[in-house]
């Protein structure tokens, strides 16, 4: 067994290795100083470690784990909108424009979901499937969001502004996982266009006077919010160890602004939960 | 704002594919970072513009010697904080002296935007310490201020492009506290890229220029790509010969 052979074969697998393997040249230094016989037992083992898929901030499965559960949330949009588009006698002071923006974002949706289907298989797993029935009204607080625009609009737009702070909170688990990270950075920021434009579908529709394009701390204290679970930390202001609302230009409510903040999966589950999405 | 609106977004990534673009690029890295004498005279740059003050309000060009950015997590870091100098400085003009015929609500939310654009930059600068590149110099003559559709198109340009930068960043950067904090960043830059679109166009907040139309993926730049562009904007030559590429 030669050991720049397994580093060849392993290098075509993951082609990050050698970079990986550099913070422990001191250790293989000394794995191999000890003996041939020594080194050649521990090698593999201690290589396994140094994989994408097994590095030391996630696991394959924590890889899957996190698109599964960021495809589970996509299925209830995607379910959400197109009943809704159904259901709704979506009427607004500009209708057509609406329900046109509405038809964009479904189907940007069930591009992503069609996407994340397709990554699971990929990896081995089964993508978890849409659920036969949600609960839109979010365990009755939404009672009429299946008949009121204003409503369908207000729920929408939680769920999408939610799904921006998953994916978020999904990131730091996919640091270094190279073309996974960057799909998910990629959808992420399509999300936050699509709830930035419901925000200002309710704004333009006089639904909601104060709401902004984007996510504010006065998100988790007024009533056009789906509630404060959504918006919980989105008043935070320290970022990095700066407290952004005592930069001179800067208010608190900006400071909350400038910084859209992530929720863990735990989190998400008990801001959704009422929806019975999982 | 000539240049990027022509090269935006689409005729761009073609371009990039091309030898005429490859040689542009080499030539850049040449000019920027050949040599050590080149390299002398860079960071020799770096250390007298440490004198000069950010200037909130994005004024005049302080120094225009080369910038380096410096090389691994360090060089994405600037890279960000250079891109989060060009957004403050722009909307600090925007907000000094509205265009023609700006309403009230486009009045605060620009003043909004202008805000989180600085804070970005400060957070960006406080995180490099003293490794963060001085004020870059900013030549923005391209753009009327005057002129709601030159504003607002220069706008939705530098959102779109720093959401595409910031996403193509993401997995140059190795630290997961730095990762989360770039993501903080670039969905509220897409929040007001789609603010800006609904101003210009109706309808245009996820259009064809910006979301692929295969996954409905947002479109990614590299630090090659989005270095070719601000160069229009950014009076500094930027030696990024050390930002990690993959």
């Amino acid at each position: 067994m030669n050991i720049v052979n397994i580093l060849d074969q392993i290098e075509k697998v993951d082609n990050e290795v050698i970079d990986k393997l550099n913070p422990r040249r001191a250790a293989m230094k000394g794995m191999l100083s000890f003996g041939k016989k020594a080194a050649v037992a521990a090698v593999p083992f201690g290589l396994g470690s140094m994989f994408n898929t097994a590095s030391a901030q996630t696991s394959a499965s924590g890889v899957v784990d996190a698109l599964q559960f960021v495809l589970a949330l996509k299925h209830f949009e995607s379910a959400l909108i197109t009943q809704g588009l159904t259901k709704v006698k979506y009427s607004s002071p500009n209708t057509a424009g609406d329900v046109a923006a509405l038809n964009t974002i479904k189907d940007q949706t069930n591009k992503h979901i069609a996407f994340l289907k397709t990554a699971i298989s990929g990896a081995g797993a089964t993508p978890v499937a849409a659920k036969a029935t949600y609960d839109f009204t979010g365990g009755g607080a939404y009672s009429n969001v299946m008949s009121s625009t204003i409503t369908f609009l207000k729920v929408l737009q939680g769920v999408k502004d939610a799904t921006v702070r998953a994916i978020k909170g999904q990131a730091p688990a996919l640091v270094k996982q190279g073309e996974t990270l960057a799909a998910a950075l990629a959808m992420h920021a399509v999300d936050a266009r699509h709830a930035s434009k419901l925000r200002i579908m309710r704004l333009f529709n006089g639904y909601s006077a104060p709401i902004k394009p984007w996510t504010s701390e006065r998100d988790l204290t007024e009533n056009e919010a789906i509630g404060k679970d959504v918006f919980i930390g989105e008043d935070a202001t320290t970022q990095a160890g700066v407290d952004t609302s005592k930069i001179s230009g800067v208010t608190h409510a900006q400071a909350t602004e400038a910084f859209d903040e992530p929720l863990t999966k735990a989190q998400i589950m008990t801001a959704l939960g009422p929806f019975k999405i999982f | 704002m000539k240049n990027l609106q022509h090269e935006e977004p689409h005729s761009l990534l073609v371009e990039s594919n091309t030898p005429k673009a490859k040689l542009h690029r080499r030539s850049f890295l040449q000019y920027s970072g050949a040599g050590l004498a080149g390299l002398a005279l860079v960071a020799a740059g770096c250390k007298k513009n440490n004198n000069f003050p950010t200037d909130p309000n994005g004024g005049e060009p302080v120094d225009e010697s080369g910038i380096n950015l410096g090389s691994g997590e360090t060089a994405v870091l600037n890279y960000a904080y250079v891109l989060e100098q060009i957004e403050a400085a722009f909307y600090a003009k925007v907000v000094a002296a509205p265009y023609a015929g700006i309403t009230d609500q486009e009045k605060r939310f620009f003043g909004d935007i202008a805000a989180h654009e600085v804070a970005h930059r400060e957070v960006f600068k406080a995180a490099l310490g003293t490794s963060a590149v001085p004020a870059v110099a900013l030549d923005f003559s391209t753009i009327d201020f005057t002129k709601k559709d030159q504003v607002l198109n220069a706008a939705k340009a530098f959102e779109d492009l720093g959401v595409s930068a910031y996403n193509g960043a993401g997995k140059l950067l190795t630290s997961a506290d730095n990762l989360a904090l770039a993501a903080k960043v670039v969905s509220v830059e897409a929040r007001h890229a789609a603010y800006i679109r609904e101003l210009l166009s109706p309808n245009s907040f996820a259009n064809a220029e910006v979301v692929d139309g295969t996954n409905a993926f947002e479109k990614s730049r590299t630090p090659a790509e989005v270095l070719n562009i601000i160069k229009t904007y950014v009076k500094n030559p930027i030696n990024a010969s050390n930002l990690p590429t993959s």
